[in-house]
């Protein structure tokens, strides 16, 4: 493939005990431990723009996907693609147990806040866009990657701001304990490479590319795996700007990994 | 802005309650023969029709892939055996290379269904990330056919497999390959059943669009797969079907409800005309999104209405195969390729007395007429809304 270009406009980062960019780059500087921030609340606020009944009917998973698009600002003529590995195992776990019980009774606001782009609904009517949305699941180890892929096509070819939203949630123990998640998210709002914000606040430029799969040759970090949550990878990408890393690999297919070099 | 190249639809597979290949759905489609049956489903305890795929009853998963088996992988292993669709690929495979194909893939539910009945049981899914997990079913799919590319699962409820073949198309588009491998499965499982049950949407009938007296939707399930290649010179003398045009839309007003003035279906309609560079009047035949329930048809009717006139020929053929919800969009898709290349527009299945307040120019009957152009829509919860244009060469 040819290089893509991209410029990176504004970030958004939710989890415990970082409500933003900001904090997140100075957690990064200082060298903080992921594990400490277990221990910490997260900040999943009411999302205010909904209508009270649509509001209320919204949960966490919603919550942080929402909220952490939210931290973007004049969202409502962008693209979306919200991604999530495992989708809302919470109501999987409802329904399931619903459907096993004696009347099978199933509510029907879990019922329609179950679809894997329940988010993106919530999130469509809280800034009452009407441009395409798309809500898509990824590999757990490179879920940044494949969604900054499919960012970076649609920035290709229209030429418009695009917004990407990874997140995943705690997955209810009964549906398995095979993985480990916290509850976390991470949002990109990115362009052509030649846009440039009003007040010139852009956060970088990049250039993506596919390169031939080198495990030696990734981004390596040990702190990071402790965040259980298929957005690690985007945390990589955050200490590649903190760092001013030039260049970076990441897992990205069975062959490839795809590369980002900072501009 | 950079030149699109127009894409082809070269290889299809199908498998639902119209029948278990291509060639079968277009014999019930031409017999006008509902795949719907009063349903016999495990542990259902109300009356409602469903379309099941009956050779699901005695199908297994291969040996190599008991981590994976469920009844979504089941259903899309069959699909993938059907039509030669997996001899098709691998002659893809031979002229792009297995890393130049990128998979893009659709599921509202995925294997649900293991761990439905592993809480019958009192128990865990052990193999959660190989069935229920939404990428697993991209994860079979490009293990079955052995291909290591790009790979996304699309999940936007009903509009899901058509939003995957936009997908395919803008990675085409973009230069970054030219073939592309779109799927999408969606089996029946006990959560959608009764979830659509308790938002009061599923008819006791078989489903009835556009009828006076429709009762709701009937829901089905589906597999089904597209070969996606950029045309080349080859093609210029040859009959085939290529994607004209895509077009999407969020309704941004409620999760499960319709914009009331169709908004959200009106700019998906709209936009698909406008990237296929055609005009309402071009359109011959529209496969309606038509689930039958009273607010669905009403809605959609309101956005045929708004764009088309009275001459333009619109049907659902949900009344034969069901919802197949996810997989509605690549099914249908399917249907508007049979329907140009028999020049026939297929009738509503059980619909016998158009609403009157409805004024959609409603086929009851197969139309033998000229077929060039189709338009599929598919709209899905959350206001997620998905069209396509088809045309012959």
């Amino acid at each position: 493939m040819k290089p893509i270009k991209l410029t990176i406009k504004s970030i958004g980062v939710l989890t415990y005990g970082i409500d933003n960019y900001e904090q997140a780059i100075k957690f990064l500087k200082n060298n903080n431990n992921f594990a400490d921030l277990k221990n910490q609340d997260i900040d999943l606020k009411p999302i205010e723009n909904l209508p009270r009944n649509e509001r209320r009917r919204t949960n966490n998973h919603i919550k942080i996907a929402v909220n952490v698009a939210l931290q973007h600002q004049d969202i409502q003529d962008t693209q979306i693609i919200f991604a999530s590995c495992d989708g809302d195992t919470n109501i999987s776990h409802k329904l399931c147990q619903a459907v096993s019980s004696s009347d099978k009774f199933i509510s029907p606001a879990d019922f329609h806040n179950s679809v894997h782009n329940a988010p993106s609904g919530y999130c469509s009517i809280a800034i009452k866009s009407h441009l395409p949305i798309n809500s898509i699941s990824t590999d757990y180890n490179n879920m940044f990657t494949t969604t900054l892929m499919e960012a970076a096509i649609k920035v290709k070819l229209y030429q418009k701001p695009i917004l990407i939203v990874l997140f995943d949630d705690n997955i209810h123990p009964q549906i398995t304990t095979s993985r480990k998640r916290t509850l976390g998210a991470i949002s990109f709002l990115m362009d052509s490479n030649n846009s440039q914000n009003k007040d010139n606040k852009n956060i970088c430029q990049i250039e993506i590319n596919k390169t031939p799969k080198n495990k030696d040759n990734r981004v390596k970090n040990e702190n990071i795996p402790f965040w259980h949550n298929p957005a690690h990878q985007a945390w990589q990408f955050l200490q590649q700007i903190n760092n001013k890393n030039q260049i970076q690999n990441y897992q990205y297919l069975k062959n490839s990994d795809l590369q980002i070099k900072l501009l | 802005m950079i030149m699109k190249p127009e894409i082809k639809i070269s290889s299809a597979t199908l498998v639902s309650a119209l029948g278990c290949g291509i060639d079968a759905t277009l014999k019930s489609l031409l017999e006008f023969k509902s795949g719907l049956k009063p349903q016999n489903y495990s542990q259902v305890d109300f009356e409602t029709y469903l379309g099941e795929v009956k050779e699901l009853k005695s199908y297994q998963i291969d040996d190599d892939y008991k981590k994976s088996d469920c009844r979504n992988n089941r259903l899309t292993q069959l699909c993938l055996n059907t039509d030669n669709f997996k001899q098709k690929v691998e002659g893809i495979k031979q002229k792009y290379g297995s890393d130049n194909i990128p998979l893009f893939l659709a599921t509202s539910t995925s294997g649900i269904t293991t761990t439905e009945q592993a809480y019958q049981n009192n128990s865990k899914n052990d193999n959660y990330q190989n069935t229920h997990q939404f990428f697993s079913l991209a994860k079979f799919v490009s293990s079955y056919l052995n291909i290591n590319s790009h790979m996304s699962l699309i999940s936007t409820a009903c509009s899901s497999s058509a939003k995957a073949v936009v997908s395919a198309m803008e990675y085409i588009q973009a230069g970054l390959s030219d073939v592309a491998i779109v799927g999408v499965c969606d089996s029946l499982c006990l959560t959608t059943i009764y979830g659509f049950h308790s938002l009061g949407l599923l008819s006791a009938q078989k489903c009835a669009p556009w009828d006076e007296n429709r009762g709701g939707t009937s829901l089905g399930e589906a597999a089904a797969f597209l070969i996606l290649e950029k045309c080349d010179d080859n093609d210029k003398n040859k009959e085939i079907i290529k994607i004209k045009g895509f077009g999407e839309s969020v309704d941004g007003f409620h999760m499960s409800t319709p914009h009331p003035d169709a908004l959200g279906a009106k700019l998906a309609i709209n936009s698909a005309l406008d990237n296929a560079g055609l005009s309402a009047c071009d359109v011959d035949y529209i496969n309606l999104h038509g689930t039958a329930t009273a607010i669905n048809d009403k809605t959609e009717d309101l956005a045929i209405k708004n764009i088309f006139s009275n001459d333009t020929m619109a049907s659902s053929t949900k009344g034969g195969s069901g919802h197949t919800l996810a997989a509605s969009g690549i099914v249908e898709l399917i249907i508007c390729m049979l329907s140009i290349q028999n020049n026939m527009a297929f009738g509503t299945m059980n619909t016998t007395k158009i609403d009157k307040e409805l004024s959609a120019n409603i086929i009851l009957k197969n139309t033998p007429a000229a077929i060039n152009t189709t338009l599929s829509n598919s709209f899905g919860f959350g206001g997620n809304n998905c069209c396509l244009i088809l045309g012959s060469s």
